[in-house]
């Protein structure tokens, strides 16, 4: 039994019988028999094919091939024959070859079909040899008859050098026609669509879709499927039109070749889809009908009316992959009733494992959701990326974390330098006569050797170190978990002999440091006490030295603060406080956190705009000296201080911190677009088009992608990117839109419906005749989009007739 | 524990003291104005590394008032030195109060 869903069908309409010898001197090799040729067309798996032999049906073969046809297994014989067609050209008359293939594959009408013929060429009075007809004596012949004419158009009986001068004639009678040209290589294709394309009004060029086909043209049955009599080694490659096995099927082909018809080499390229989800089993549920639906490894689409069950679909095929999570609780159904198989399983089965970067799964709505109602975060949890988000998020806080510490620091550093700004920086002139008196004094200044000797801070830095390690080696070591070798446990006890010793060592030199400090501060002590033994005078040197020292101690306080307050300063005013983070949702689209400059608003203008007479060309730095000799004033506060001031840059830098707290968010789009600016349908056509082409996935489901999408975005884009990807992908789609249905081009249509609360799910195809029409009873505007697909060249005004004509 | 001898000269002439045995270069010092202990009290806290004792050779009566005050500060001095040197080895100590008891 063939697929429920349109599938790729060999198809062979042009080959000769013996009977060709009738009418064409020698025209086949070797002896014709209908069960050889059942025999070379099963071998070669070819479904559709028909007998053309020149200018004559060759009726027994027809005869005794229809009565032994069976039609489930056998190719299907369509009714053909391969005319000498003649163009009358002033004085001598051309004449090319040209398939007629016929709809209605019975033995009564080849009869009736030939009949008709050989009557016409009996009305003529043409020798069998000589048989040749004009095309307005075919449609003569066949006035009412459903037939396709695919002419030769390479180099031999061509229409296209019977047509020379008058080349255009042939093309609109081949557009009229919609059928296929035989014997065009391939080199030669796109010449010939930029013919046609001269002769269809500017909105039918460009479409790339005239049909083109090649058959064995066999002549020899024998060494099928040789081309002509097999008297070469030249092999055939095989055509393939999508569909099943019925004239419809060529019909849609040649309306629509870029995505019915393929050469071998397309084939292959297609059948490159490792992998792709066969069925789905229901059996036993109560609320869905016991069925069976296989899928095509192309376009699927889901039809029906409200509550039919569509989504329901789409519900169970996500519970039924491993790595998708999906809310199932809106359906009462047993999931366990169903089963799944995809290509590489053997057998049907509960779970079906894909990996998940291979899927992209989007319910209804959930596209413009993330736009319209600005929950980018939600996409990124449905992707699956909610820890890089909250990451990404993390490095916002820590940004602001940062910039507080240096509104601490220049509060802290503020601080510092109030304490000293009162202070007053004097030496007075007794002070430095005294200084410059005559009477020596003893000195003694302790710093440079403290300085060079006293290691206190780093030995009680060490100290800790060393303590700490010497209370938890040995809790390392007594650790069950980590169930030491004894190679190891002496490893650690070396270590804390280690240790030990060097705990010694550390006290030793503590011991010494002290020792030096002790001794150095006796110094002083004994110093001083020698100094009280001079005169008074003396001893006044040595009061005012030590002024002279506080003063340059005082000095170097201030300056050492002025340098911190200045490094504070210039650390906020330099701060950058943008920030921009990336979360990769797929390859294709990035998610963005970002806090961007405001414009014109600097950290520094905004500390500036709060204090009174500021400086607005100067550094904060020197804004902040003017606080502190009280030149300006913090506005709004009555007192310069630290405190005040910090609570004002605060205030001043809120909007900042705002922002840092609540990073924007937007797309960042592979073609570098980004979601910015835009509508929320813009971005959701955008979000699609981008997830769509992402190369890596390989199965996709969507949930009506029509929703807030614009209708020319659905029939100018949407469908174009459909029909581009689905021979890369499998792809499913609930949808009510009937572009996608039809111009899509869709392999698998599967209708839902839902008879007083019980589900089922009916498979058509696009080719079968009563499917459309349940199609276009479903779809709104079906009817319409078939029609128009149909008409795709305006024949009208090809023919340069009225519109009302 | 080791010594050092250290001998103190008065130099009138230069108005140095010259404190020759420490174990880099004599330490002068001055005393044409005032005068500062810097110079020596570096070069002993250098000694405290090695433990040394000081030992100051006796030196012969000064008349000069600022002179005896200079070696009388200097003999203090030497005399801080080895109290700090001598004081009990705080290493002991902590040994002594890690005894199980």
């Amino acid at each position: 039994m063939g697929k429920k869903y349109s599938d790729w069908l060999k198809i062979d309409l042009h080959i000769h019988t013996d009977w060709s010898k009738k009418t064409k001197e020698n025209d086949y090799k070797g002896n014709f028999s209908i069960p050889t040729l059942k025999q070379k067309l099963t071998q070669n798996g070819v479904q559709i094919f028909s007998l053309t032999d020149h200018n004559i049906i060759n009726i027994d073969a027809y005869k005794e091939y229809y009565e032994a046809y069976n039609e489930e297994t056998d190719p299907l014989l369509l009714i053909g024959v391969e005319l000498d067609i003649v163009v009358k050209s002033g004085a001598t008359d051309k004449t090319y070859h040209s398939l007629l293939i016929f709809n209605n594959p019975c033995i009564e009408y080849a009869k009736d079909i030939s009949q008709r013929l050989e009557d016409k060429y009996t009305e003529l009075s043409i020798a069998e040899k000589e048989r040749q007809l004009t095309i307005a004596e075919i449609v003569t012949i066949f006035p009412e008859d459903d037939f396709f004419f695919i002419p030769h158009a390479g180099n031999t009986k061509s229409i296209v050098g019977a047509h020379k001068g008058s080349i255009e004639d042939a093309q609109k009678m081949v557009l009229l026609m919609q059928s296929a040209f035989e014997k065009v290589p391939e080199k030669a294709r796109q010449k010939y669509n930029e013919g046609f394309d001269k002769v269809l009004v500017e909105k039918f060029q460009n479409k790339d879709d005239h049909a083109y086909i090649e058959f064995t043209d066999n002549h020899n049955i024998e060494k099928y499927p040789c081309p002509n009599k097999g008297d070469d080694d030249r092999t055939h490659d095989f055509y393939y039109v999508k569909g099943g096995k019925n004239f419809e099927t060529l019909r849609l082909a040649f309306i629509d070749p870029k995505s019915r018809i393929k050469s071998t080499s397309g084939i292959n390229e297609i059948n490159k889809i490792s992998n792709f989800i066969e069925g789905i089993i229901f059996e036993g549920d109560t609320m869905l009908m016991d069925n069976k639906v296989s899928f095509s490894p192309h376009l699927n689409v889901l039809i029906g009316g409200r509550s039919s069950g569509k989504s329901l679909m789409m519900t169970i095929l996500g519970d039924k992959i491993d790595s998708i999570t999906i809310d199932k609780s809106r359906y009462r159904i047993n999931y366990d009733k169903i089963k799944i198989k995809t290509k590489l399983d053997s057998n049907y089965s509960n779970v079906a494992s894909l990996q998940k970067d291979d899927i992209i799964f989007i319910t209804q709505g959930q596209i413009v959701k993330y736009f319209e109602e600005r929950k980018l975060s939600d996409l990124a949890n449905e992707s699956s990326k909610s820890e890089e988000y909250k990451f990404a998020k993390s490095k916002f806080t820590e940004h602001k974390r940062s910039l507080e510490a240096l509104v601490d620091e220049l509060k802290s550093s503020f601080q510092s330098c109030e304490e000293n700004a009162s202070k007053r920086y004097v030496l007075h002139c007794s002070t430095i006569d005294s200084i410059l008196n005559k009477n020596f004094i003893l000195t003694f200044d302790s710093n440079p050797i403290l300085d060079d000797t006293d290691n206190s801070k780093q030995i009680e830095e060490t100290k800790k170190i060393v303590e700490s390690l010497n209370k938890d080696v040995p809790l390392f070591r007594d650790s069950k978990i980590l169930e030491f070798q004894e190679e190891e446990k002496k490893v650690i006890a070396d270590f804390i002999d280690l240790v030990n010793s060097k705990r010694e060592v550390l006290q030793k030199k503590e011991d010494r440091n002290s020792r030096k400090v002790s001794f150095v501060n006796s110094v002083t002590e004994v110093i001083e006490e020698k100094n009280k033994q001079l005169n008074a005078e003396a001893q006044q040197k040595t009061e005012s030295k030590k002024l002279r020292q506080k003063l340059l101690s005082d000095c170097s306080t201030i300056f050492s603060n002025s340098v911190n307050l200045k490094s504070a300063c210039d650390n906020l005013e330099t701060f950058d406080y943008s920030l921009t983070q990336e979360v990769e949702i797929n390859q294709s689209v990035k998610l963005v956190l970002e806090v961007e400059d405001l414009v014109g608003q600097t950290i520094k203008s905004s500390i500036l705009d709060g204090i009174n007479n500021c400086e607005n060309e100067k550094s904060i730095y020197l804004n902040s000296l003017g606080l502190l000799s009280s030149a300006k004033s913090i506005k709004n506060y009555d007192t310069i201080n630290a405190e005040n001031l910090e609570k004002k840059i605060r205030r001043q830098l809120k909007e900042i911190f705002d922002k840092l707290d609540d990073p924007k968010d937007y797309l960042k789009y592979s073609d570098g677009e980004t979601s910015k600016k835009n509508s929320p349908g813009y971005n959701s056509e955008k979000y699609l088009e981008i997830i769509l082409k992402n190369s890596k996935s390989k199965v996709v489901f969507i949930d009506q992608p029509e929703d807030n999408l614009g209708n020319k975005f659905i029939s100018e884009n949407l469908v174009e990117m459909i029909r581009e990807i689905k021979f890369q992908k499998q792809i499913f789609l609930v949808t009510h839109n009937p572009s996608i249905v039809v111009y899509g081009d869709s392999e698998n249509v599967i209708i839902a419906s839902n008879d007083d609360g019980r589900i089922s799910y009916k498979q058509v195809v696009l080719e079968n005749e009563d499917s459309q029409k349940d199609i276009c009873h479903i779809l709104d505007g079906g009817e319409y989009i078939f029609d128009m697909r149909a008409k795709k060249y305006n024949i009208r005004r090809i023919l340069k007739e009225p519109q009302n004509g | 524990m080791d010594e050092i001898n250290i001998k103190i000269e008065i130099d009138n002439d230069n108005s140095k003291v010259n404190i020759q045995g420490l174990p880099d270069n004599p330490v002068e010092i001055d005393f044409s104005g005032d005068v500062d202990f810097t110079e020596l009290v570096s070069a002993l806290t250098k000694l405290v590394d090695d433990s040394k004792k000081v030992v100051l050779e006796k030196i012969d009566s000064v008349e000069d008032e600022k002179l005896k005050l200079i070696v009388e500060t200097i003999s203090s001095i030497f005399e801080k030195y080895n109290e700090a040197i001598l004081k009990t080895d705080v290493t002991d100590v902590s040994e002594d109060d890690d005894l199980p008891f």
